[in-house]
């Protein structure tokens, strides 16, 4: 019966085309390409979980992508909802296409996905322009990556989100960054996303970098855990850095920064002489240069 | 000549559960060697006087004293190393087997870590023996009938070697042949080690047979005490079970017999 | 000192008919000292098998020559740093659970009760929780969780065991459903806890609610071994009451037990054990329910017997499912709880349909 009333109010709800439309994110890295291919003003909702660019914390939040709040969401009469491919939604989703909004879905599971995403979000909202710039700005941050990777050795390297448990990248977007950070992952052959892998497997594959999101971002802190096993190469030679989850673990407009900080992390020889200058640009509607936040 | 004296002596005890009174005033004395026989209809206070006698209950009033000592003054394990209850035990949870239940019997008289020894085994041997149980000694207790399970429970009264017996019902789930089994085994320890016997009993006419004493009990009053002769009159029995009775002779023993009485 | 079977006629002055000698069964029919020593060397050799197996083989292959001759090889860093003190976590861990299964169901005399289905593992985890919480924005000695953990198990099985009762009996089936209630109960609170918290104050969710072996440090492996070693000698100084304590209430006090200060006991050791467990592995159900059960019917239900013995048998049970863990999708793992749920779920419903058909005692 809700639903009946919501969809009465939904119809007389005036559905405004872009631009100025009324936009509602149910992800975070959807907010991010928002913001960063200037469709920021026209978003109205965003999901709990988003907290970039900062000034979306302001933003009312409608749930998670996993959990959608129906209510929260048609209460604020979007023209245009954007969340991910995820099948834990499709219920949600589907009530609301019945309901006669309009929905796009993206899927950021790689790289591709990301950029299709990208391109997908700018024709939806009618940043295209924007949004091939964006997607030019990171293409080309990314090929100045490689060009200083050229003359480095691919390095085998443990990314772990945490060592209680020890759960390990082991594909999606992020290993393939890894790859083109010229990187040999050691935990890739499992076939799953997020391995648990045992310690045993750890010191027996002798990764020479290992990248602990548990250690947060300071780089190189002590940790009694790792410590504990000074024959893996990583130990031994104190190669082992905290990350900041939070910007890393985003798939979104920031992988170009992500590939940046592995690779810089990964192969400090390669960016010790000439650091690659980090964009200060705001990721303001105006700004053409692209997304890249500082 | 005085008396012989009480080995287990009751003074004046009231006592109920929480708010109900059950049992007003009673007072006893069970001699050693002695075959006392509680009956009264359902309700009358027969187990609770047990449980007052074994010292699982506190008198709220009076008290129960073992050779001239009140019960409180002794600690459990002392008490059950002289006092053995046999009472209304549900199934055992556990497996355990007849012989480890008999054996059980013997913990009183053995400390926290000492194993059973030869002379626990011959007792527990033997205790099996009178009570016709030595067949199903390895047998699990959860395995066998009703009456096999009351005998083990008597024979576990009788491996504690109690100087005094409680013993709620015995003859129950037991048929005539048991019951007549289990007072001359009675008889015989009570005759061997001068161990008194305090039990209820439901059948007027076993009491009557076996008993020295007879304690006439309706709703935690004590109507008589003494021999069947003196206790189970005509009158009594029909005041306090509320119905007609017969009471008469057994013409092949001479023991007091109740009946029935013809209804009006 | 065995007892010997042959007996003579018991006393001269009985007239009753004596059968002579008691058949040799009957040794088989309670507790010798004999069969204690030999029941505890047989599945001490099964730990120690075990143990070996498990030391052989794991997530990766290992040559076990070069890690015991080459101190700086990967393959002595696996054995040593990896595996063995995941071994010895194991058989603490194991060991205890086991042995506090044993007590527990002798306390509520009900062969289904366990730390899992009592919901005690549950109420440890989550004092072990609030305690990690607690030292990781205020500080706190090592000892301050399994101690939480202990006072938490201590208050969730004194609760369990006063809602078990229905007019001042336990009921044996409304017991387990307190029981479950209580595990469904100290569950949620423990994933409001973790959606709260940031997410490594504690450990994660999986490890909490299904229970894991990994990483274990020396330290830890110390904690658990003492508090089960210590709460093991104090249920095995009341091994003899807890079979009295089978019969009732009522019969036990009849035979000397003191049950109030019994029961005491057994509360405080078994929360002592659960707590420390609980709080380095997480919520590893049914060993307790398992391996007393076994025991049971192979060697007899003697608590002098069966609470030592679900010691030993427990450690080797949970080091052998911890090897199945750490094998089972080499090179990843499973937590160690998903083994002993997957054995222990059916085996609990066989349990009760048995002893549902046999009765179970009140």
């Amino acid at each position: 019966m809700l639903g009946a009333l919501i969809a009465v109010l939904a119809h007389c709800a005036p559905l405004r085309a872009w631009p100025g439309q009324r936009i509602v994110s149910l992800a975070p890295s959807v907010t991010e390409t928002l913001f960063a291919i200037g469709a920021g003003p026209e978003v109205v909702g965003v999901s709990q979980y988003c907290d970039y660019p900062p000034e979306v914390v302001k933003l009312p939040k409608v749930g998670s992508f996993l959990t959608p709040n129906m209510e929260a969401i048609v209460g604020l009469r979007p023209g245009l909802i954007i969340g991910l491919e995820t099948s834990a939604n499709a219920r949600e989703i589907h009530a609301l296409q019945r309901m006669g909004y309009r929905i796009l879905l993206t899927n950021d599971d790689s790289l591709e996905g990301i950029e299709d995403g990208i391109r997908t979000i700018g024709e939806g909202t009618g940043h295209v322009r924007q949004a091939l710039e964006l997607l030019n700005s990171l293409h080309v941050r990314m090929r100045k990556v490689e060009e200083r990777l050229k003359v480095v050795a691919p390095r085998k390297v443990l990314v772990v989100v945490g060592h209680n448990p020890l759960v390990a990248v082991g594909g999606g977007y992020l290993n393939q960054l890894l790859r083109m950070a010229d990187c040999i992952n050691i935990a890739a052959g499992f076939g799953v996303e997020w391995p648990r892998v045992g310690v045993e497997y750890v010191i027996a594959a002798a990764p020479e970098v290992i990248l602990d999101g548990q250690m947060g971002s300071e780089r190189a802190a002590p940790s009694g855990f790792w410590d504990r096993y000074p024959v893996i190469p990583a130990v031994r030679n104190h190669r082992i850095y905290g990350y900041d989850q939070n910007e890393m673990l985003r798939p979104g407009p920031r992988v170009g920064k992500t590939l940046q900080t592995l690779a810089a992390l990964i192969h400090p020889e390669a960016f010790a002489a000439t650091p690659l200058p980090l964009p200060l640009a705001s990721p303001s509607a105006a700004s053409t240069k692209g997304a890249e936040p500082r | 000549m005085s008396a012989v004296k009480a080995l287990l002596e009751a003074r004046g005890v009231v006592a109920g559960y929480r708010d109900r009174e059950v049992l007003h005033d009673i007072s006893l004395e069970v001699a050693p060697g002695e075959l006392l026989a509680i009956v009264g209809p359902n309700g009358a206070g027969k187990s609770t006087l047990l449980k007052v006698l074994s010292g699982a209950i506190e008198p709220w009033r009076g008290a129960v004293a073992l050779d001239g000592r009140p019960l409180r003054e002794f600690d459990r394990r002392a008490l059950a190393r002289r006092i053995a209850s046999l009472g209304q035990e549900s199934n055992s949870a556990f497996a355990f087997t007849v012989l480890e239940m008999v054996l059980m019997g013997r913990s009183p008289h053995l400390g926290a870590l000492r194993l059973e020894g030869a002379r626990d085994l011959r007792i527990a041997a033997e205790a099996l023996e009178r009570f016709d149980l030595t067949a199903l000694a390895a047998r699990a207790i959860n395995e066998i009938s009703g009456g096999e399970r009351r005998r083990v429970l008597l024979a576990r009264v009788l491996a504690q070697e109690p100087e005094v017996a409680l013993l709620d019902e015995p003859t129950a789930f037991l048929d005539l042949k048991h019951v007549a089994e289990i007072f001359s085994r009675l008889t015989q320890l009570r005759a061997q080690r001068a161990m008194a016997v305090v039990a209820t009993l439901h059948d007027l006419n076993a009491a009557a047979l076996y008993a020295d004493r007879i304690l006439l009990l309706k709703d935690g009053r004590a109507v008589g005490c003494g021999s069947a002769e003196q206790v189970l009159t005509a009158d009594n029995l029909r005041m306090v079970y509320e119905t007609a009775v017969y009471v008469g002779r057994n013409p092949v023993n001479g023991a007091v017999t109740v009946l029935p009485g013809a209804p009006a | 000192m065995e007892a010997s079977p042959n007996l003579t006629k018991p006393d001269s002055a009985t007239p009753a008919p004596h059968r002579g000698s008691v058949p040799l069964e009957i040794t088989q029919a309670y507790l010798t000292r004999a069969r204690l020593l030999g029941v505890m060397s047989a599945l001490g050799v099964v730990l120690a098998a075990v143990c070996v197996l498990a030391a052989l083989f794991g997530t990766v292959r290992i040559d076990f020559v070069r890690a015991l001759r080459q101190p700086s090889s990967p393959d002595h860093a696996i054995l040593f740093a990896a595996r063995l003190p995941r071994i010895l976590m194991g058989a603490a861990v194991g060991a205890t659970l086991a042995a506090v299964g044993a007590a527990l169901q002798a306390l509520v005399r009900n062969p289904l009760a366990e730390g899992s289905t009592l919901g005690i593992s549950g109420g440890a985890a989550f004092g072990a929780i609030l305690a990690l919480v607690w030292s990781y924005h205020f500080g706190g000695g090592w000892a301050l969780v399994p101690l939480a953990g202990f006072a938490a198990a201590l208050v969730s099985t004194l609760a369990v065991y006063r809602l078990g009762q229905m007019h001042g009996r336990l009921e044996p089936f409304s017991l387990l459903l307190v029981g479950v209630i209580f595990n469904t109960f100290w569950s949620a609170l423990i994933l409001l806890v973790n959606s709260v918290v940031n997410l490594y104050q504690t450990r994660s969710i999986l490890f909490w609610l299904v229970g894991s072996l990994e990483a274990p440090t020396y330290y830890e492996v110390a904690a658990v071994t003492a508090f089960g070693g210590g709460g093991l000698m104090w249920l095995l100084w009341h091994a003899r009451d807890m079979n009295l304590l089978s019969l009732g209430d009522d019969s036990a006090r009849d035979l000397g037990v003191e049950v109030d200060r019994v029961r005491r006991a057994i509360f405080i050791a078994t929360s002592l054990m659960i707590g420390a467990a609980v709080s380095v592995s997480g919520m590893i159900g049914f060993v307790g329910l398992i391996v007393p059960h076994i025991l049971r019917l192979a060697f007899g239900a003697d608590h002098r017997l069966l609470l030592p013995a679900s010691f030993v048998a427990g450690a080797a049970f949970l080091v052998a499912a911890d090897l199945g863990a750490r094998t089972l999708i080499a090179p990843a793992e499973l937590p160690v709880g998903v083994i002993t749920a997957l054995c222990g779920g059916p085996f609990f419903i066989y349990l009760l349909r048995r002893e549902g058909h046999r009765g179970i005692a009140v």
